[in-house]
């Protein structure tokens, strides 16, 4: 199967000076997916890619995952912006599209707690800190073995040799949740469910098989699955420091900040280090502690690294990319562009394909005007995975260059996004909503996604979510209401300022709504071009 | 009644088996067990063997480490680094160590492979590295990537033992194993130390261990004592403890423990009891040595004083764990077999004795 990439077709599509970075290897997952007629988006996908007249199939995205506080979905583009009238001349949906779509996990903390390592082994253990919590590799482990498509081969063989051995059953479950991580890819995490499954059909009450259930709900954003999971594996199993880690997680994801402090430091003697720290480094960020934050994302990065304690470093680059990439992402929501430019570009080093470091790097230059380069970092982040945080962000950077072509065919594969599949809808349901609020499609049915997105969800964002979209429909009373909510759970985060200072104004109170503009517009790189220029304008600057 | 002691020996350890809520895919031999093990998949030792070398001159020990190395999640296929590989042999009978032989590894050269140095007592005796036979100081070691030789029907196991999953053990699955082996296909990390008899003596307890920083990661002499016995009702709490006594100790440390698990089989008026704790305690492979090799797994014909004398690498100790755990000394056991009676693939008969990787 060697399908022609998708940065090229995109190319074709899009722009003919140059070339995406050409995409990995054709995906190979060992044959069809265990179970895979359950798999809906899979057949999903295919048939998308079928109607464009584009080969089937997906190709293996050199991917990447999301840095912590990388939840806030960045589409977010300030003012009721017209939509853009100039169509691309396109004759069926971008092919990017057409594999598998990518999936910008979770955002918060999308490290998936590797249950997995003892997944298969047993459930009564509670490993010291060094990789319990740990990513896994890449495409090899740093220490030798076979890289993840192999493994996954070998045990898909194992489960068809013995489709009663719910261990191996576990193990593929691991390996494609591995892999949906790295790889930002849905239908790896369709696949993990799907092996999960059928592990737990076989021993329903499996301590680590409940546990990478759980985590695999994290990823793919039922948080409340998420939380049921964890507490059914810690039922037999009270000891193990990843499955309460899940369940911290997405009692954080649910507004829970205090319950999920607890779980954190319930496994802080057995599982402390870089991937404990890096958790905590979100917890106070959305409490509004981002100098703690940013503390914690450095020590997490000084014990990944080894200047802490050889036990917690690592030798993995994949690994070692993450922990700069999230520095530099709470650099970049604190407002310390200098701190995330160099972060950003030492993770790039470590690992070319991040993504979660091209978008942040494309967002500290434009922050500091320089939309021709955050251009250029987002096509190449667009040709790794289109997600919709930056096909929104590129069609906003193109519209300030009054570029209405480049930005409706980026703003066209957002629309996309929520049409391939229940999952990527779900999973990116924040994102979409804010594009449709800042795209001039706001209407009552978006305020119901929004609220749908918040029950699922309901934390900080969530509320600022449903307060905008209240503002967009003119209901500034109840967005301010909204956006008190939000800013009560202590965050300071350059977005909610932005919004509330928007509709603060709109109601009238130009004294608050200036002094919010302008907190959320000292925190530069946090806040993206287009909420900027809109800010700006509401202080009568533009 | 030397086949049925023998039995018993290598058959308390079955009681792991049945008993313990150990640590799932180890079940039987060690594969994974006490926290710092899990933890530390390149120090975790699946199983040890002893058995007579292609020159009946030499014996054979093993170490092997790292289940499913390379295909299970988060497992490599290079030694630690940081960390020692110790084969610990008693002379004397008294239980402690008279001669160490260690082996450490250097990192990864250019070519993938890692540097390695055999030290007896301290004393290097041969460098090389891995992937390759060294030779020197009347000593031959190899190091690396081999098929896993440990052959059992795990799947079944669990699913006749806790069909759940929920880690409290029924025994409620069904009986009639698959008689598929899980270990097939399966590689492990490999230490093979070839020696002259002569640095043994004629009768000797071997046990292997796994060290990081000082503190000892793993240990194992007879097959699956640790899963089997410590913790057997759940949990980890002493696994480590366990590993990190001195076979010297072993008796007074957990002497008590055993039996108890044993009476859960047997009642506790019944003499078995006791004489198999005598027999598993210490912790170690005793080796007669002239006679090793001749254990096949289908006869008892271990040697002095009845008891397992090393282990090849193709001998059955499920099924005579089986045998005796589910109550093959007092009568017929539920389960004899589990229906697995040979490696996955052909031992090659030479060093390093253990097949290739898959």
């Amino acid at each position: 199967m060697t399908s022609p990439s998708p940065a090229r077709s995109r190319t074709s599509l899009r722009r003919t000076e140059s070339e995406g970075p050409r995409l990995g290897s054709v995906r190979s997952l060992g044959g069809d997916p265990p179970g895979s007629a359950d798999n809906h988006m899979m057949g999903r996908t295919h048939h998308l890619a079928d109607a464009t007249g584009q080969p089937a199939g997906g190709v293996a995205v050199p991917g990447a995952y999301i840095a912590p506080g990388a939840y806030i979905a960045p589409g977010a583009l300030a003012s009721q912006r017209p939509e853009p009238q100039v169509r691309a001349t396109r004759v069926g949906p971008p092919r990017v599209i057409a594999f598998l779509v990518v999936a910008m996990l979770l955002a918060a903390g999308s490290y998936i707690a590797p249950v997995i390592r003892d997944a298969v082994f047993g459930p009564s253990v509670a490993p010291p800190s060094k990789s319990v919590l740990a990513l896994p590799g890449e495409a090899t482990s740093p220490d030798g073995g076979l890289p993840t498509a192999e493994r996954i081969a070998f045990w898909t063989k194992r489960v068809s040799e013995q489709p009663a051995d719910d261990l191996s059953w576990l193990q593929l479950a691991a390996l494609y949740s591995q892999q949906g991580r790295l790889h930002v890819d849905l239908d790896a995490y369709a696949r993990a469910l799907d092996a999960a499954n059928h592990a737990l059909a076989i021993a329903p009450k499996y301590p680590p098989s409940l546990a990478v259930r759980a985590s695999i709900l994290f990823a793919t954003h039922d948080f409340a699955g998420a939380e049921a999971g964890a507490r059914a594996a810690l039922v037999n199993n009270p000891r193990d420091p990843s499955a309460r880690a899940i369940l911290g997680d997405a009692l954080l994801e649910l507004g829970r900040a205090a319950d999920a402090a607890a779980e954190y430091d319930a496994i802080a003697d057995v599982a402390g280090g870089p991937s404990l720290d890096i958790r905590r480094a979100r917890l106070a960020y959305v409490t509004g502690h981002a100098d703690d934050a940013l503390a914690l994302a450095r020590k997490a990065l000084e014990g990944a690294s080894g200047g802490l304690d050889t036990a917690s470093a690592t030798s993995d680059p994949v690994e070692l990319a993450f922990y700069q990439a999230a520095l530099g992402e709470y650099a970049r929501l604190s407002g310390d562009a200098a701190t995330a430019d160099v972060a950003f570009r030492a993770a790039l080093v470590l690992r070319p394909d991040d993504l979660a470091s091209r978008i942040g790097l494309a967002r500290v230059s434009a922050a500091a005007g320089d939309l021709g380069s955050a251009i250029r970092l987002l096509d190449e982040a667009a040709a790794i995975a289109p997600l919709p945080e930056i096909e929104a962000l590129l069609g906003d950077l193109h519209t300030l260059r009054s570029e209405g072509a480049a930005a409706d065919a980026a703003y066209g594969t957002v629309r996309l996004t929520a049409q391939l599949s229940e999952l990527a809808g779900t999973v990116f349901d924040r994102q979409l909503v804010l594009f449709d609020l800042d795209h001039g499609s706001a209407s009552a049915a978006v305020l119901t996604r929004a609220r749908a997105a918040f029950a699922t969800r309901p934390d900080a964002v969530g509320r600022d979510v449903v307060g905008w979209a209240l503002h967009r429909l003119g209901r500034e009373d109840e967005a301010w209401a909204a956006s008190e909510a939000a800013r009560a759970t202590g965050i300071v985060d350059a977005r909610i300022l932005f919004h509330a200072g928007a509709i603060a104004v709109a109601r009238g109170d130009a004294a608050t709504g200036a002094a919010l503009l302008e907190q959320a517009l000292e925190l530069g790189p946090a806040l993206d071009p287009l909420d900027r220029a809109e800010a700006e304008a509401l202080l009568g600057r533009r | 009644m030397r086949t049925r002691t023998k039995v018993a020996a290598v058959g308390a350890a079955i009681a792991v088996l049945t008993v313990g809520v150990a640590p799932l895919i180890s079940g039987a031999a060690d594969h994974l067990e006490a926290p710092l093990a899990k933890a530390h998949h390149d120090l975790d030792i699946t199983d040890i063997y002893a058995f007579d070398g292609a020159n009946s001159k030499n014996t054979v020990l093993v170490i092997d480490v790292n289940p499913f190395a390379g295909t299970a999640t988060n497992t490599g296929t290079k030694f630690s680094t940081d960390g020692e590989y110790r084969f610990n042999v008693d002379t004397d009978g008294d239980y402690a160590a008279d001669d160490i032989y260690t082996v450490t590894f250097g990192s990864n050269a250019p070519d993938g492979k890692q540097s390695l140095t055999l030290w007896k007592n301290g004393s290097a005796v041969v460098s090389g590295k891995t992937g390759n036979a060294s030779i020197g100081g009347g000593a031959k070691v190899y190091a690396g990537l081999r098929d896993d030789p440990f052959f059992f029907d795990l799947v079944s196991f669990r699913a006749w033992r806790d069909p759940d999953g929920d880690g409290a053990f029924t025994y409620t699955g069904s009986t009639t194993f698959a008689g598929i082996d899980t270990f097939r296909g399966a590689n492990v990390s490999a230490i093979v130390l070839e020696i002259p008899d002569s640095w043994l003596g004629s009768s000797a307890n071997f046990w292997g261990s796994t060290l990081l920083g000082g503190n000892v990661i793993d240990r194992m002499g007879k097959p699956a004592l640790a899963t089997v016995f410590v913790n057997p009702f759940g949990g980890d709490s002493d696994k480590d403890a366990y590993n990190q006594t001195a076979p010297e100790d072993d008796v007074t440390a957990w002497g008590g423990l055993f039996t108890a698990v044993e009476n859960v089989f047997y009642g506790a008026g019944s003499p078995y009891p006791a004489a198999i704790t005598g027999l598993l305690l210490p912790d170690v492979l005793h080796l007669d040595v002239a006679n090793l090799g001749k254990s096949t797994g289908t006869g008892f014909t271990g040697g002095a004083g009845g008891i397992l004398n090393g282990r090849t690498l193709a001998e059955d100790v499920i099924d005579l764990e089986l045998i005796v755990v589910t109550g093959g000394l007092a009568g017929t056991p539920v389960v004899a077999t589990d229906g697995v009676g040979a490696n996955d693939v052909a031992f090659p008969g030479s060093f390093p004795y253990l097949a290739p990787a898959h």
